[in-house]
């Protein structure tokens, strides 16, 4: 015999009956708690989160500023619906059309917006296993099929990719640079793999493309013209540090972007973010360069301090770094936790064994470097179990 | 993960809780049953059960309003839940240890819920606010044993390939598993058409590795509890010297598992040499390998390994000063996020709220493994005999020369908590903790 359910079964049997089955069977994400608990709960006598990949340098000066400027009887004002201040300022310096561009609140509701726009019940979308998650999660719980593809080393596999689409294939997601391995599709692989994918939407993620420092690195803005099915995802979460306002936006051709239009929640972007928003794509205070500059020496510091331990990594382009750590990761996550670091534990992303750290201030990985190099050593003198 | 979304159907039934209803209840229960395509056996097991229960809760009180049955189909079992209001049910009957004196009026009256117990593969209870009381019968279907199949000779080197196995690829897996020899097998793999079953209905992830054309392992997955998916696995059939295939498995499954929802991974089906890259350690229990009476037996160990797959978890768990040293240890060693709060009386203060049967007949469960001489109780229903009712229990199972007997308390169920202290005082000790592996964690408790 065994222990049972509870009472609340029955409750909830009018409500499994309206739920549809694609959604039962969704599973809810669950975020992280906030820093003051997880600190009480971990015994942690600080906390740097590495979790995220957050910009540490933070928003450009110009966004800090207009932010601080606010003026307050603004609150009680509905925002732009449609972000036109914002949709302007991109347009200018994208030199496309205005129209062309649809603002969310985060890439998250850019990516829903696109696959209710062109997704129903029996389509599918292609996607890699090992990237971020919410493409396939959205397709889930929207009862569209996710095909996921093996990656090919670190990046996407374009012919594995191809392969996997058929005519039900309505769109096909591509992050690039690849979270969270770094790999990328140069221009001559995209633009081969453009010209294979047939009539669907190709959606090129770019959410980390302004750290990217590779010469050969595509444009995919610039490719919207050649093949308008193309849509590229941009966010300000990122480079731009205003993660905490939710600003993203995604481009594509007119006939894509409207038909994304009719399916998008408008008022979703406050006001705060907009003009924020603005203002960081105004910055000429060398923000991009000073960020590059510091995710540059955070990869080679982080790397050569994994290296003297002989912890492998993996770090393409983007604001962070895979460790393979010698022990299950989300234990290692939650010693580093005890420690004051928050990292990603890649159990989830479908590597297991293995973290991901956010490269940022030099401080901060320097103290980083430190916890894990003593961890990792207790790890080695620690007599473990033989089985 | 086909482990956490489980395809199966409902059939559900009210009646007025009175007799001339009773043929009716158990017209349902027999067409049901036999609807969803079970056997003779299972068939009669079931209506038995209902004509038990619902015969006797009619005669301890008249005026129940009315009494609700639903049976799911999980193909490779039905699950019948028996609802109905009530302020104090006779439960003791349920109890392994309830025998009947037939110069004894009152004992007879447990007769019925005594048959219904054992014509069942497993029996729970809940209980719910407003004197609200569930029961829940779990039948299995039955099924062969395995056809042992010669293995193939160990293929040589080719490609690699894990694939989500067909019904016909697992018949023939545990064909290849029967022939050789494997001591943590689970019972739906000595019987893999029931695995098959179990993958239909969406109750088992399963994922096969082929090397070339020759399948050369497995990994199997399924939930043990809202929050706990249960591994099995890898199977090896051919020789891995560089743990590849193992790796490859693991790996494969972990990842499915993960974006299952689950909120923790356990594994407890033997030594995994190299553990550390996937699981942590938790311990092991030390199982005797031949029955106590059987004299000195040589000594089984038990390892559980465990994965957290969510990255918060944190919670407040309250115990009695023993326990609490016990579970601060073992959580400072987990670096697992819990606050231990000191309390002699959590159990009683707050088992009573909740509305947990008060009255003086507490039911224990036990499951049997018979091959490793094991019994694990678990508590259903607390009361006030819980003592002495763990001693008959304790009486019963020597009797039976069960060798190793473990007792389950579940953290986040109060009343569990409440039970600590009679197992303290009976000699248990905390031997194991099991997180998120219950509503709480799961502690072991052995002697």
């Amino acid at each position: 015999m065994s222990t049972g359910q509870t009472l609340g079964r029955r409750d909830s049997h009018f409500v499994d009956g309206l739920i549809p089955d694609y959604v039962r069977q969704f599973q809810a994400y669950v975020p992280s708690k906030p820093d003051r608990q997880l600190m009480l709960e971990y015994g942690a006598p600080f906390l740097h989160r590495l979790n995220n990949n957050e910009n540490a340098l933070g928003a450009p000066p110009a966004a800090r500023q207009v932010i601080a400027d606010y003026p307050l009887k603004r609150l009680s004002i509905y925002p732009s619906g449609d972000a036109f201040d914002l949709r302007q300022a991109l347009a200018a310096r994208f030199d496309f059309d205005a129209d062309r561009f649809l603002v969310g609140n985060g890439s998250c509701e850019v990516i829903t917006s696109i696959i209710k726009a062109f997704c129903e019940r029996g389509d599918n979308i292609v996607t890699a296993d090992k990237t971020f998650a919410v493409y396939e999660w959205v397709a889930e719980f929207s009862g569209v099929e996710a095909r996921l593809v093996a990656l090919l080393g670190n990046a996407f596999d374009p012919e594995a990719m191809l392969a996997r689409i058929d005519r039900r294939t309505k769109i096909v997601f591509v992050c690039n640079p690849n979270n969270p391995t770094g790999g990328y599709w140069p221009t001559e692989v995209l633009v081969d793999f453009l010209e294979r994918a047939g009539e669907r939407i190709v959606v090129i993620d770019e959410a980390y493309c302004e750290f990217v420092e590779q010469s050969d690195y595509p444009d995919a803005m610039s490719l919207m013209e050649r093949f308008p099915n193309v849509v590229v995802f941009r966010t300000f979460s990122k480079m731009y540090a205003l993660a905490s306002l939710r600003v993203g936006y995604l481009v594509g051709s007119a006939p894509v972007v409207d038909a994304v239009r009719r399916t998008s929640t408008t008022y979703s972007v406050n006001s705060l973010g907009q003009i924020a928003a603005q203002a960081a794509l105004a910055d000429t205070t060398g923000h991009l360069d000073r960020s590059r500059a510091l995710v540059r020496e955070a990869r080679e510091f982080l790397g050569k301090a994994c290296g003297e331990i002989d912890l492998p990594v993996v770090s393409g382009e983007g604001n962070y770094i895979m460790i393979k750590v010698p022990i299950n990761d989300t234990l290692m996550y939650r010693r580093l936790m005890r420690r004051g670091f928050m990292v990603r534990s890649m159990t989830g992303f479908r590597f297991p064994g293995w973290i991901r750290v956010t490269l940022g201030d030099a401080a901060v990985m320097a103290a980083f470097a430190d916890v894990l190099r003593d961890e990792i050593a207790t790890l080695r003198r620690g007599a473990t179990p033989s089985r | 993960m086909t482990a956490s979304l489980p395809t199966h159907h409902t059939a559900s039934a009210s009646f007025p809780f009175a007799a001339p209803f009773l043929p009716l209840a158990l017209d349902f229960a027999e067409k049901a049953t036999a609807a969803f395509g079970f056997g003779q056996r299972e068939i009669a097991g079931l209506v038995l059960a209902v004509e038990e229960i619902y015969s006797c809760y009619l005669n301890q009180l008249a005026g129940i309003a009315s009494i609700d049955l639903r049976l799911d189909d999980e193909r490779y079992q039905l699950r019948l839940d028996i609802r109905f209001r009530m302020a104090h049910p006779m439960l003791q009957a349920f109890n392994l240890t309830y025998r009947i004196d037939p110069d004894d009026e009152d004992s007879l009256a447990g007769l019925g819920l005594m048959i219904a117990a054992r014509s069942v593969t497993r029996l729970s209870i809940e209980f719910g606010s407003d004197e609200q009381v569930c029961l829940q019968l779990i039948r299995e279907r039955e099924y062969p044993k395995a056809t042992m199949i010669a293995r193939p000779e160990a293929p040589s080197a080719a490609v690699v390939r894990l694939h989500a196995p067909s019904r016909e690829d697992l018949l023939f897996f545990g064909g290849l598993l029967a022939s050789g020899q494997h001591d943590f097998l689970p019972a739906f793999l000595e019987r893999p058409q029931m695995a098959a079953d179990m993958v239909d209905g969406g109750a088992l992830g399963a994922i096969l590795a082929s090397v070339g054309e020759t399948l050369a392992g497995g990994v199997f997955w399924r939930r043990l509890s809202e929050s706990t998916v249960e591994l099995y696995g890898p199977y090896l059939l051919y020789p891995d010297d560089e743990d590849d295939l193992l790796t490859r498995l693991l790996d494969d499954a972990v990842g499915r598992i993960s974006r299952s929802g689950a909120r923790a991974l356990l594994r407890r089906q033997g030594p995994l040499p190299g553990y550390e890259r996937f699981f942590d350690f938790l311990g092991e229990l030390d199982l005797a390998s031949t029955p106590v009476a059987g004299g000195a037996g040589q000594t089984v160990v038990w390892p559980h390994y465990y994965k957290q797959l969510r990255e918060e978890s944190g919670g407040v768990v309250y115990a009695e000063p023993r326990f609490a040293a016990f579970l601060r240890a073992e959580y400072d060693r987990l670096c697992l996020p819990r606050q231990v709060r000191e309390t002699s009386t959590a159990g009683q203060r707050v088992g009573q709220r909740i509305g947990q049967n008060s009255g003086d007949d507490s039911v224990l469960s036990v499951d049997f493994e018979h091959r490793r001489s094991l019994a694990t109780l678990r508590l259903l229903a607390k009361g006030n005999d819980l003592a002495e009712n763990l001693a008959a229990h304790l009486g019963l199972l020597a009797n039976e020369r069960i060798g190793n007997v473990l007792v389950e308390i579940d953290s986040g169920r109060d009343e569990e908590i409440g039970f600590v202290s009679v197992l303290y005082d009976a000699g248990f000790l905390p031997r194991l903790l099991i997180p998120d592996a219950g509503r709480g964690d799961l502690v072991v408790f052995a002697r």
